[in-house]
């Protein structure tokens, strides 16, 4: 029975995100061939019609990764309705997961095969990038999600507007620290062997994975916190 | 089935204590009732129970297993509440997928046959029901999901009274089909009278009363008659409440009555009901 709880949580969370995949998928094919067949009418240019025909594929690549950003955002709903079947929040969170990580492969394959309509396919180091950050993306957004989860409507308020100006405050706060520490910084870096060392550090063509790992695993971190806490709210 | 124990449930909300150190235990296979006035915590015991929010302190365990991150134990429960947990377009076959994908073995011949006796369609979409038949929707998958605990809270809620008697039969039916525990929530307490076998009942954040129904009403007495013979006789008894009209009082009585007392001429004594009885216990009336 766990195995069936796992499964329906994925097979449901995947089920949503390919519903909304498609109908944006259909409007925005839609209508773009309706502007491409009034064009056509009014140009009656067969050329240029085509030219637009074969430029619609190539287009779905951004609106996919938007939807799948936005459908993994949403967590509350899905986390009711499993409750209600008596799945626990581990079983919601594993399943979650597992689904995430499937739709993203779904997002990143079809989105390769679409961008073979613009462009050459891709080295592999330029797909695992894409990959990479797709994922976390998509990882932030759920984090995001799980997080705003926990909040009523009055704390989702607060925090949507309180996180951006809490964010421009510690920015501002940081350009200031620099500015303040301008001399000895500006001494840092006239030093050659202070700079040599930090283009050494900083080229490292391993560092960003570690950075991404890092950031990978602080968000599963936080899903987790937040998951565990996630409760029926009332609102 | 194993028993559902509640040790020490507390829930703050905020500085406000809505249930203060609660604990009791539910046998396998019976009917009870949990009873409160309105506020008292009763849906919020009900959502702790099934893991839909946290307990401030104290834990809950079926057998000697404690209720946490368990998908056994919580596919033991299930709780058929006032708010729909379900998305806007869910259908009620939809309802019936999840709960058999989840609980396993859902009885859909049953279930579809109790949607057409209260006049529904497996493809009506719940949310473009009336409250009535939204709450008789969820009463079908609660009756027919595959799960030890049964919690329904409020399962009339909306109903018209044929609707009400339809549950009150198919619930009987259903127990007797596959006995299981039911815990009904429910302010139609003289309407339940007959169905449940024991009574929770919450008052003031604390337990008030765990007992059989039947141990409550043997002691429940509404003793009538002049001010004077009525407050004679029920000199050490305990009086959970009164009523006085003119020179003429009923004093409510929950207590055993000594054979040996004696019943002035004009003093008539009577059972109460359940209903009059959570009453007088609730309006400041002491066990």
């Amino acid at each position: 029975m766990k195995n069936h709880k796992l499964e329906l949580v994925t097979t449901n969370t995947m089920r949503h995100f390919g519903a909304m995949a498609g109908i944006v998928a259909a409007w925005v094919v839609g209508i773009q061939l309706v502007i491409a067949i009034l064009d056509l009418v009014f140009s009656q240019d067969i050329k240029s019609f085509l030219v637009s025909l074969s430029a619609i594929p190539a287009s779905l690549p951004n609106f996919f990764e938007i939807v799948i950003f936005i459908a993994f955002m949403f967590v509350y709903p899905d986390f009711k309705w499993a409750i209600q079947n008596g799945i626990s929040r581990r079983t919601f969170l594993r399943g979650r997961m597992i689904a995430l990580l499937g739709s993203v492969v779904a997002v990143f394959v079809v989105n390769q095969v679409l961008n073979l309509f613009d462009r050459p396919v891709s080295d592999p180091m330029t797909m695992l990038i894409d990959f990479s950050i797709l994922l976390a993306s998509v990882l932030t957004a759920q984090t995001i999600g799980t997080g705003f989860g926990l909040l009523n409507r009055r704390g989702k308020v607060i925090a949507a507007i309180g996180i951006p100006v809490v964010f421009i405050l510690l920015m501002t706060s940081l350009m200031g620290i620099i500015f303040g520490f301008q001399d000895q910084i500006s001494h840092a870096l006239s030093n050659e062997a202070f700079v040599d060392a930090v283009i050494k550090i900083m080229a490292t063509p391993s560092l960003p994975w570690i950075f991404l790992v890092i950031y990978l695993l602080i968000n599963l971190g936080l899903t987790k916190f937040f998951n565990d806490r996630m409760q029926l709210r009332r609102d | 089935m194993e028993q559902l124990r509640i040790d020490h449930i507390t829930k703050l909300y905020g500085r406000r204590v809505v249930l203060d150190d609660i604990s009791f235990t539910l046998q396998p296979g019976k009917i009870y009732g949990l009873l409160g006035r309105n506020g008292a915590g009763k849906t919020t015991l009900l959502n702790i129970i099934t893991n839909r929010i946290f307990a401030t302190s104290g834990k809950i365990s079926l057998g000697d297993t404690e209720l946490k991150n368990d998908d056994e134990v919580i596919g033991q429960f299930f709780l058929m509440s006032e708010h729909t947990l379900y998305s806007k377009q869910t259908k009620i076959k939809k309802m019936f997928d999840l709960a058999d994908a989840s609980y396993g073995k859902f009885d859909y011949q049953n279930a579809q046959r109790q949607l057409g006796l209260f006049g529904l369609q497996e493809d009506d979409e719940l949310a473009k029901l009336s409250t009535g038949l939204q709450t008789i929707a969820k009463v079908i998958v609660a009756l027919n999901v595959n799960a030890s605990y049964i919690f329904l809270d409020e399962p009339v809620l909306g109903l018209d009274a044929n609707h009400r008697e339809l549950f009150y039969k198919e619930l009987i039916q259903s127990y007797q089909d596959k006995p299981r525990t039911f815990i009904l929530s429910t302010h139609l307490i003289e309407e339940i009278q007959q169905l449940v076998e024991h009574v929770l009942v919450l008052h003031e954040n604390k337990i008030l009363a765990d007992e059989e129904v039947e141990a409550m009403l043997s002691k429940a007495y509404a003793i009538s008659g002049p001010e004077a013979d009525v407050d004679q006789y029920v000199e050490g008894l305990n009086v959970i409440g009164s009523d006085k009209m003119g020179n003429m009082k009923t004093a409510y009585v929950y207590d055993k009555l000594d054979d040996m007392r004696v019943i002035p001429d004009r003093v008539q004594i009577n059972h109460i009901d359940l209903q009059h009885l959570f009453i007088q216990l609730t309006n400041g009336g002491a066990l």
